[in-house]
C-alpha cells in the first residue's frame, strides 16, 4: 500500500497565489523519494499537503489509503514527522535534551521509550555531546541537526525533511546523508524537498522534477538527472560529475564520484 | 595589485568564552579577488566575517586585539555606519538580514540606499538594475517576509549588492537558492570581481565556488592555515587534511589515486577534468 497518495492536487495561497496546479503522486511505503524545483516551484507546498500542515484546495490526499480531510494535524503528525527548512520554525526549548524529548512526550511515550528514542537520535545526528546544550548556543548546522534528532525521536513511519542540507557545512551535510541511509536501513519512508542535486544522487532511487506547481519528472534518479535539458529548463543543474561525463561523451547516468571512479576502473 | 583586506596580529574572544575564536597572525587579500574562506564547524569562519563586517567589535563586543585594515581604514576605529559603506555583509539567513521595516521589496532594497543618502534617481536605476541581475522585478511589490526562503535570500542580496561596497562578504549567502538561482549570484560575484571589487565567500557548494575563485583560505581551530590560488591549496592536501570535502573533479580524482591509477594533476574545472579522463581512455586503449 502506498504511504502517501496525492490525487489531483490544486492549492490556492489566501494571497490568491495558485501553488499547486494539479499534482497527482504516489509514494510507496519504505521509499526515498527527491521532490526538486526551483524556488517558488511548489515543493514545500506540496509536502505540508502531505503533513496536513495546507490542506488542498482540491483534490485529495490519502495517508497508507486514509483519506485525511477530516484528521486533525496533530494526529497526522504521529505517522509523519516534518523537519523544517529554518530551525527557527521548530526549536522553542532551551536544551537539546528538551527539545528532542518534547515530541515523543507530546504524543505519549512511556519515560523509558523517551530515553530510548533520544538517544537512538542524537547518536545517529552525532549532537550525544551536546545534549545538555542551548540549541541557540550551537553553531547553525548542529541547530539544524537538532530539528532533525527531535523529529527522528518521534518515530514516525515517513519523515519528510525540507532543504536538509541547505546552509549545512560539510560535516554537517554528511552527517544528514548518513542519516537519510540509517533511516531507509530501518524501513522508514523518507521524502526529502532540496536543490542539493549531489544529495539526491547519493541518497535517493526516486526523484520528481516541479515546475511552476506541476510535476514535470518522475523516475528514477539516474534517469531523470541525465536529461540535461529537462533540468535546465527548470533551473536545475546535472551534478558536476554527469556535466564531465557528457563532456567525455561517457553516459550521463553517471552521476557521482563513485559512480565514475567504478565506471573509469573497471 | 592593491591590498583590499589586511589582518596583521588579530586574536578575538567572545564574551563569556574563555578559548579565542580567531588568532590570524597575518592576512593580507588584494582588491578584485574572489576568495573562498572554508574550515569546518567552530573554524572561525563567521567569525572573520563579522570582524571584517565591523560587527566584531562594534556589535559583539568581547576582546580584540590587532589590526584590522580594509582600504586603508582601521575598521575598528570606524562607526559601524561607516564600515557598512566599505563592505557589504550578506548573511546565511535572510531572516536575520531582511529589514522587516517595509512592505514591499522595492522598499527593502531602497532602504540601505536612502540610509547612505543616495538621490532618488540614482535608488530607482540602482534598484531595477540589481532586481533584473537577481531575477526577482517580478516580486518588486511583494511583502518580502511573504516570500519563500529562497526569493527571500535573493532579496537580502540584492538589497546589499545595490549598495556597490568595496567589499563583499557573503556568509552561506547561497544557502537556500536553487541551483540557477547560485548561477545568478555566482555570475554577479564574478562582474563585481571585475570591476575590482573583492570577495569573501564561505560557501557550501564546493563545485560552484571552486569554478570562480581566485584562492582558497582555509581556517582550523581559529587559524589560517592555508591562503593561496585554489588549485596550489587543493593539490598541496592542506584541506583535505582539515577534514574538508573536496569538489566532485580533485575529489575524483582522488577516488582514482585510490584505485592506483596515476594522476598527474589535480583537475579543479571542467575543463581540466575533461583533459584527465580522456587521457586516462586514451592510456587504457
Amino acid at each position: 500500500m502506498p504511504a502517501i497518495e496525492l490525487d489531483g492536487i490544486v492549492y490556492t495561497y489566501p494571497s490568491g497565489t495558485r501553488a499547486l496546479q494539479g499534482v497527482s503522486l504516489s509514494i510507496e511505503d519504505r521509499e526515498a523519494i527527491a521532490i526538486v524545483g526551483q524556488n517558488g516551484a511548489g515543493k514545500t507546498t506540496l509536502v505540508k499537503m502531505a503533513n496536513g500542515l495546507l490542506r488542498p484546495t482540491q483534490g485529495m490526499v490519502r495517508l497508507y489509503g486514509q483519506d485525511i480531510r477530516n484528521t486533525s494535524t496533530a494526529r497526522i503528525a504521529r505517522q509523519i514527522g516534518f523537519v523544517f527548512q529554518n530551525p527557527r520554525t521548530q526549536i522553542f526549548l532551551s536544551s537539546v535534551e528538551d527539545e528532542v524529548a518534547f515530541g515523543p512526550r507530546n504524543i505519549g511515550m512511556s519515560q523509558a521509550q523517551i530515553e530510548q528514542r533520544m538517544s537512538y537520535a542524537l547518536e545517529l545526528t552525532g549532537l550525544t555531546a551536546h545534549k545538555a546544550s542551548h540549541p541557540y548556543d550551537l553553531t547553525p548546522s548542529d541547530r539544524k541537526l537538532v530539528t532533525i534528532a527531535s523529529i527522528i525521536a518521534m518515530d514516525q513511519p515517513v519523515l519528510i525533511l525540507d532543504e536538509p542540507t541547505g546552509g549545512l557545512d560539510m560535516a554537517a551535510a554528511e552527517a544528514v546523508v548518513r542519516i537519510v541511509e540509517g533511516y531507509r536501513d530501518v524501513g522508514r519512508t523518507v521524502i526529502t524537498v532540496t536543490h542539493d542535486m549531489d544529495f539526491v544522487a547519493r541518497c535517493f532511487e526516486r526523484v520528481v522534477v516541479m515546475n511552476q506547481g506541476r510535476v514535470v519528472a518522475d523516475g528514477r534518479t539516474a534517469e531523470v538527472f541525465s536529461q540535461h535539458e529537462l533540468l535546465t529548463g527548470t533551473h536545475l543543474e546535472p551534478t558536476a560529475i554527469s556535466l564531465l561525463a557528457a563532456e567525455c561523451g561517457l553516459p550521463k547516468t553517471l552521476l557521482t564520484v563513485e559512480d565514475m571512479v567504478d565506471y573509469l576502473t573497471t | 595589485m592593491v591590498n583590499s583586506i589586511q589582518i596583521s596580529g588579530v586574536q578575538y574572544t567572545y564574551p563569556g568564552s574563555d578559548h579565542p575564536a580567531l588568532v590570524l597572525d597575518e592576512m593580507t587579500i588584494q582588491e578584485g579577488q574572489i576568495c573562498w574562506l572554508s574550515g569546518l564547524n567552530g573554524a572561525g569562519k563567521t567569525t572573520l566575517c563579522r570582524l571584517l563586517a565591523g560587527l566584531i567589535p562594534h556589535f559583539f563586543r568581547g576582546q580584540l586585539s590587532g589590526g584590522i585594515q580594509v582600504h586603508g581604514q582601521d575598521t575598528t576605529q570606524l562607526a559601524l555606519a561607516d564600515v557598512s559603506g566599505l563592505v557589504g555583509f550578506i548573511m546565511d539567513d535572510p531572516f536575520d538580514q531582511l529589514t522587516r521595516a517595509t512592505y514591499t521589496v522595492r522598499g527593502e532594497i531602497a532602504f540601505g540606499l536612502q540610509n547612505i543618502g543616495l538621490p532618488p534617481d540614482e535608488i530607482h536605476e540602482r534598484i531595477e538594475e540589481t532586481m533584473g541581475q537577481l531575477g526577482i522585478a517580478a516580486l518588486a511589490e511583494r511583502l518580502p517576509t511573504s516570500l519563500s526562503g529562497g526569493e527571500q535570500q535573493r532579496v537580502a542580496i540584492a538589497s546589499i549588492f545595490a549598495r556597490r561596497p568595496n567589499v563583499l562578504v557573503m556568509d552561506e549567502a547561497t544557502s537556500q537558492l536553487d541551483p540557477q538561482g547560485c548561477e545568478d549570484i555566482f555570475d554577479l560575484v564574478t562582474r563585481f570581481k571585475e570591476m575590482g571589487k573583492t570577495i569573501l565567500m564561505v560557501e557550501s557548494k564546493p563545485d560552484n565556488i571552486s569554478q570562480v575563485a581566485d584562492r582558497l583560505l582555509v581556517l582550523q581551530d581559529g587559524h589560517l592555515i592555508a591562503n593561496g590560488p585554489v588549485k596550489d591549496v587543493l593539490g598541496s592536501g592542506v584541506y583535505e587534511q582539515a577534514g574538508l570535502s573536496l569538489p566532485s573533479y580533485p575529489s575524483l580524482a582522488r577516488g582514482l589515486q585510490a584505485k592506483a591509477v596515476a594522476v598527474e594533476k589535480l583537475p579543479v574545472t571542467l575543463e581540466e577534468a575533461r583533459v584527465m579522463v580522456e587521457r586516462l581512455r586514451h592510456a587504457s586503449h
